[in-house]
């Protein structure tokens, strides 16, 4: 990724565009470095059954993680809201 | 817990964190077999089901796409030798996994919340989707809130993923025989630096003078 310009991160100021691009960086490192690392791992046809499975599901686990982690929106805490506004409250309430 | 989107997030991590190391924990070549063909099997009657649903008459679009199902559910053994396990391949429930390898907290704690999140359990649904009517004689009663998730977004659920990620990953390729436990460090360094610096470049750790 080619940062031109740096700023705060939409929506919210959590952090910079150049910090989650270095985030974004990492990962695909990360990715690459246990695609190599598992070659060491690869037995014989005859002894694949587990190893594949395992693997795979080590794969899933960066892959989800890399999904949630290029996502800032995804973190997403709990609303701080509780009410309607009483303004908008008579005039959206069946209740009237 | 009530965030909106990132228990859809984590419970799958969570899900295959356990998973795994069940698998690892029981390193049993039958249990390896018996989770490749039940999710096989799943397959399979995913295609039965599609071809009643979808009748003798195929338009070509159709039968492109029972094609590449076909092709799906035969890539690795013919489905005549396929069988379809309505249940699991292990009688263990989620929960029993976990304790089996000493994830029992993560599931108390995480994967219980976080499934009910998923299954759109009224705590959930009443924390993320509904707001309470503020007019006094109402009774406090609930409307539907019909807004997006919140916007308000937190370090939590990134260095979650991360460390069930890291943990994870890392213990099934020790069972390998690899060690990868070093790789994950510039990561974990980048993420922490995005997300707990601020503006000026403390990280809210170092001492003042």
């Amino acid at each position: 990724m080619e940062i031109t310009e740096d700023g705060p991160v939409d929506p919210e100021p959590l952090m910079n565009v150049s910090e989650i691009a270095k985030v974004l960086e990492e990962l695909d490192r990360l990715g690459g470095e246990l695609r190599e690392a598992q070659r060491g791992a690869v037995p014989g046809p005859d002894d694949d059954e587990g190893v594949s499975v395992l693997l795979g599901l080590a794969s899933r686990l960066y892959r989800l993680t890399h999904d949630l982690l290029e996502r800032p929106s995804a973190w997403a805490r709990r609303p701080p809201r509780c009410t309607f506004a009483r303004s908008s409250t008579h005039a959206s309430c069946p209740r009237g | 817990v009530g965030a909106a989107t990132a228990p859809l997030h984590i419970r799958a991590i969570l899900d295959t964190r356990i998973l795994s190391a069940w698998l690892v924990h029981r390193n049993d070549r039958e249990m390896f077999a018996a989770y490749r063909e039940y999710g096989i099997g799943r397959l399979k009657l995913l295609r039965e089901h599609v071809l009643a649903d979808l009748g003798e008459d195929l338009d070509d679009e159709a039968q492109a796409f029972v094609n590449q199902l076909d092709k799906r559910v035969n890539i690795e053994i013919d489905d005549l030798w396929q069988s379809v396990n309505l249940g699991s391949f292990t009688n263990k429930t989620m929960r029993e996994m976990a304790i089996e390898v000493g994830l029992k907290r993560d599931y108390d704690l995480v994967y219980a919340p976080y499934s009910s999140v998923n299954h759109a359990e009224w705590p959930s649904v009443r924390e993320n989707d509904t707001l309470i009517c503020r007019e006094p004689l109402h009774g406090g009663h609930r409307l539907g809130a019909f807004m997006p998730s919140s916007r308000t977004v937190g370090p939590v659920a990134p260095m979650t993923a991360f460390q069930y990620a890291r943990d994870g990953i890392d213990a099934i390729f020790r069972h390998l025989g690899i060690g990868v436990e070093d790789n994950f460090q510039p990561l974990e360094q980048a993420l922490r630096h995005a997300l707990y610096t601020d503006a000026d470049g403390d990280d809210g750790e170092s001492e003042s003078a």
